[in-house]
């Protein structure tokens, strides 16, 4: 059939509302529109023609240009194929043009995203580094100083935000202006400091902000056992100010956070920039920031003719202490390598010491504390005697005073009280019956005294008040391996050791209930993930067979007296099992005696080692 | 001469261009909204016959992107200059004003915008080969509804029908299609005699449980006095649910019909109960997309974390960021894109097949505005309204 060439249309000429009805023929080069009765209305060149947005099985068509937008829809569906056909434009060629458009629109808009990620990730940095020098001081200062704002703002007491006001304290923040002097005038700074002890006794950590100021929470000094590792600590602190560090965090943070603020259509930036800017004091200078900052701490202990390595002691003793890494040491994964590389810097022939020791000793106690406060942080006789002071003040509120009970039971535990220990585990229960830690402890002192009935109950409730938590697993399934629930211990033990599989001791107790249940063992599968720095190293190697059990003995050995109690009795109990595992039951008999013997009561060593005794037939 | 109006489109064509820009928008973390706003409103448009004759969107999105630009390089950095003496001001006090300073903007801009988008949107809209436009000052209009809204917070929403009506007006008097100038006739009074039901509906139990349940002293700390508090707040959310569609109803028809362009006059009528509908399936729809939030969260905790290694490595923490960002990016645009598939589309097609006009013959002798051409009105404002489809 031959395509029809005349048609009838609507037309709107575009300057009036007019709805014209006209005749429609498709010239050789141009589209000619009439009146009905043939008078000439225009003429479109097919060049300019254009289809309009239109609904399908429509055809409305107009022209290109800035003239005024005239219409000619047509209804009759053969005459539109035909002019579609004489313009060129198939439907499909107008579907693919529009998706490749529509391809090219997404491609670009990946693209940009993609590169402004990759300007965030990697050209942030460098882009803070451009702009530092170009922060004058006097706006370091202002930064500096709002964020000391922030900081006191946020600070929930109790006390005053900074310690040295107080008579009791004046005379401990002298020694700490004194320390911090005589590293200031040796290090010779752009900026005069503004150091301050923040009160708070819990968190291990220091920070430098910008503008000089140096916060020192009283945790690190508490934790700090000369005044050498808390200067080399501060000199490291200043060496972040000395490298504008916080500026740096800050020019880095917000940018990044003000780019996706364009992209994402949020331009409120300035939120985001101020949270930032909060979050650097609490928070994070890159590893090669925290690397320079090492280095130039340990030149600067030198230069004060201080003993450069002692930070790394600190370093080290915290490192070996916990098993998970207080603040300051967060985000670090290559601590060793921090420690190894201060004690690189030569060591200083007669280090002069900061302090007399009179004056590290009220530096130790330049914040007073309320007995609530010792009574959480300190431990031994002092906590215990100050968590009944705090019980007794009736100061604190209900689920406060639930907390105290628990410091007080932990205290007596750690001595060994079992029966003061579970009243005051009870006592909590009691008034915070939410707390997961409450009956996990009380259960570990149920188990310590060898009802591991009750034990499973407590353990098994403070697992549906926290179900991720490592020790109680893995001490549920130890009860429950006693009481002879084979096919349930180990299923608790295999959680324990999915949830840390880092744990070494998670790993051992999975190993005995493995062999128990005549499984194979997993550990050698299990020792590439375990962390292997730290005790219980050695046990682990005693049960790959790569130490004897008296190797074990040997490197359990350690110069602070509690830590070597604890090793020790491992060091026993766990060469018992294996013994056992060898069938060496003389052997095992003899190792679970000496557990038995050195270990805490309250440790599930003590108590396992009484049930394997029992068990073996052998009196304690 | 009387004409009527139809939607001519079709739910199921719709749903697909709206799930493939969906697509599009999160593969481009939003910055696809430019196109979708387009085809949306290109779509809504060539399928709504009024008179017989289609309507046309002419808009470009390429215009608004620019626009979007445009916005970028002037407010970034007044926000920067503004974060900027924030952080530097040394006072807690005065970094905290500015940066609430900036978000209380926002409402102002939200308003100009609207209007701007407005304009941007009749400029572009084409009708029987004319233009519509949207005249009038922006400013005057957020100004005006800033004032409104002061008295309708202090007359507990009495004044709302004066409030619309004086803003109605001023829209519609400074419209124009072609040469013919819009107007506004709909009543404060009727508005307010239908509303005052619903009114009275929401509000008076709330007072009444609110007076029955305060204690005689109210102590804002004390239980029964937030208790009393919850209670009638939350009659108030929930009765202000189940009345907001047939408010959005009888609003709309309010408005519709006191609408004018020089002697042609609008009329609509549609059922309340259909709108209802809508936004039931748009509820279903939330339904549905929380049961899969919920179980994607349930998956993700019990299943994937415990199985990924406990300190992640860097390169799966920033993965694993990406994911979390377009997840949420996925989730704000289902959300969005449900609302337009739902209780948009219905709405429009309610409107338009219930949309009468009367004195339609001007049309006819209707002219172009002289001397006015649409290029860029209203693209800079325009571009951030992203909802306004």
């Amino acid at each position: 059939m031959e395509a029809p060439t005349q048609g009838t249309g609507i037309y709107f000429d575009g300057v009036s509302g007019r709805r014209q009805t006209v005749a429609v023929d498709l010239d050789a080069d141009a589209i000619a529109i009439s009146t009905p009765q043939g008078t000439a209305i225009a003429r479109w060149p097919y060049a300019d023609v254009r289809r309009m947005a239109a609904a399908e099985h429509r055809l409305r068509l107009g022209l290109t240009g800035q003239g005024p937008p005239a219409r000619l829809s047509i209804q009759d569906e053969a005459f539109a194929d035909a002019i579609e056909e004489r313009l060129g434009i198939r439907d499909l060629q107008v579907e693919t043009s529009e998706r490749r458009k529509r391809h090219r629109v997404v491609e670009w808009s990946v693209a940009a995203v993609a590169a402004l990620l990759l300007l965030a990730v990697a050209g942030m940095p460098s882009i803070a580094d451009l702009v530092l020098p170009l922060v004058p001081s006097w706006a370091e200062d202002k930064i500096g100083l709002q964020l000391d704002a922030a900081e006191r703002a946020g600070f929930k007491g109790p006390g005053a935000f900074a310690c040295g006001e107080a008579d009791a304290e004046k005379a401990g923040h002298a020694a700490f202006l004194k320390l911090i002097a005589r590293l200031e005038s040796a290090a010779g700074l752009p900026v005069r400091l503004r150091p301050v002890v923040v009160r708070d006794p819990k968190t291990v950590n220091a920070s430098a902000g910008p503008g000089g100021y140096v916060f020192v929470q009283y945790g690190i000094i508490r934790a700090a056992e000369t005044p050498e590792e808390l200067a080399g600590i501060l000199a490291h602190e200043l060496g972040h100010v000395a490298h504008r560090d916080g500026v740096r965090g800050i020019l880095r943070d917000a940018g990044t956070a003000y780019l996706f603020g364009i992209v994402l259509g949020n331009f409120f930036g300035s939120g985001a920039m101020f949270v930032s800017a909060n979050q650097i004091l609490h928070a994070r200078h890159t590893r090669p920031q925290e690397a320079a900052a090492d280095a130039y701490g340990a030149a600067l202990m030198a230069k004060a003719e201080g003993d450069p390595h002692a930070m790394a002691a600190f370093f080290a003793r915290l490192m070996k202490r916990n098993t998970n890494p207080p603040e300051l040491l967060d985000d670090h994964p290559t601590n060793a390598v921090r420690v190894a590389a201060i004690r690189s810097v030569p060591a200083v022939a007669n280090p002069k010491p900061f302090l007399t020791p009179d004056e590290w000793q009220a530096l130790k106690r330049v914040c007073v504390l309320t007995d609530g406060q010792v009574c959480e942080v300190d431990s031994g006789d002092t906590a215990i005697a100050a968590c009944t002071r705090a019980i007794a003040s009736d100061r604190y509120k209900k689920d406060e005073l639930g907390s105290l009970y628990y410091n007080r039971g932990y205290e007596y535990a750690a001595k060994d009280d079992l029966e003061r220990a579970i009243a005051d585990y009870d006592e909590s229960i009691r008034l915070d019956p939410k707390s997961a830690p409450g009956f996990a402890r009380r259960a570990d002192i149920h188990a310590a005294k060898g009802d591991n009935n009750r034990a499973i109950a407590d353990y098994s409730e403070a697992i549906k008040l926290d179900p991720k938590a490592m020790d109680t697993y893995k001490n549920r399934g130890r009860a429950r391996l006693y009481e002879g629930a084979l096919a349930e211990a180990l299923a608790d033990i295999k959680q324990a050791a999915q949830i840390d599989p880092r744990n070494a001791y998670a790993a051992l107790w999975l190993d005995i209930a493995n062999r128990r249940s005549k499984l194979a063992s997993q550990l050698p599968q299990a020792v590439g993930q375990l962390e292997m720095t730290n005790w219980p190293a050695p046990v682990v190697r005693l049960y790959t067979g790569q130490l004897t059990p008296d190797a074990v003995l040997a490197a359990a050995d350690d110069p602070d007296e509690k830590t070597k109690k604890r090793q020790v009795c491992d060091a026993y109990f766990y060469s018992g099992e294996w013994a056992l595992q060898q069938g060496a039951k003389d052997d095992a008999t003899r190792l679970f005696r000496l557990a038995a013997v050195n270990c805490p009561r309250r440790l599930i060593e003590s108590s396992s080692a009484n049930a394997e005794l029992k068990a073996l037939g052998a009196t304690p | 001469l009387a004409a009527g109006a139809r939607f001519i489109g079709d739910s199921r064509q719709y749903w697909r261009i709206l799930a493939r820009d969906a697509g599009l928008l999160i593969v481009t973390l939003g910055l696809y909204r430019f196109w979708v706003a387009n085809d949306i409103r290109t779509y809504l448009w060539s399928h709504t016959e009024i008179a017989g004759d289609e309507l046309e969107y002419t808009g470009d999105p390429f215009e608004l992107l620019v626009g979007f630009l445009v916005l970028v390089v002037i407010f970034c950095p007044l926000f920067a200059a503004a974060s900027i003496a924030a952080l530097t001001s040394g006072q807690l006090i005065v970094a905290l004003l500015l940066n609430n300073a900036a978000i209380v903007c926002l409402v102002p801009i939200t308003v100009l915008a609207l209007y701007q988008a407005r304009r941007y949107r009749m400029s572009h809209t084409l009708f029987r080969g004319l233009r519509f436009r949207q005249a009038g000052s922006a400013w005057i209009y957020a100004l005006r509804t800033a004032a409104w809204f002061v008295i309708n917070v202090l007359t507990l929403g009495l004044t709302y029908p004066s409030a619309r009506k004086s803003l109605e007006r001023y829209k519609m008097r400074h419209a124009f299609y072609g040469d013919l100038q819009g107007d506004f006739q709909g009543q404060a009074r009727r508005l307010f005699k239908t509303g005052l039901l619903l009114w009275l509906v929401v509000l008076v139990p709330a007072i009444c449980l609110l007076v029955a349940l305060m204690p005689a002293e109210p102590d804002p700390k004390a239980e029964e006095t937030s208790a009393a508090l919850i209670v009638a707040g939350s009659w108030l959310a929930l009765a202000g649910l189940a009345v907001y569609p047939g408010f959005h109803a009888t609003v709309l028809r309010w408005r519709i019909g006191g609408m004018r362009f020089g002697p042609v006059i609008l009329d609509v009528r549609f059922s309340t109960w259909s709108l209802y509908k809508a936004y039931l399936r748009f509820l279903g729809l939330m339904a549905v997309l929380a049961i899969i939030v919920g179980t994607g969260t349930a998956i993700w905790q019990l299943k994937i974390l415990p199985a990924l290694p406990s300190p992640p490595s860097p390169l799966l923490a920033l993965a694993g960021f990406v994911v979390l960002a377009l997840v949420y990016f996925a989730i704000v645009t289902a959300i969005l894109f449900a609302y337009q598939a739902t209780v948009r589309l219905t709405l429009w097609r309610l409107l338009v097949n219930g949309l009468s006009l009367t004195g339609i013959e001007a049309l006819d002798r209707a002219k172009a505005l002289p001397g006015w051409t649409p290029r860029h009105e209203g693209r800079i404002a325009g571009s951030l309204n992203i909802g306004g489809f």
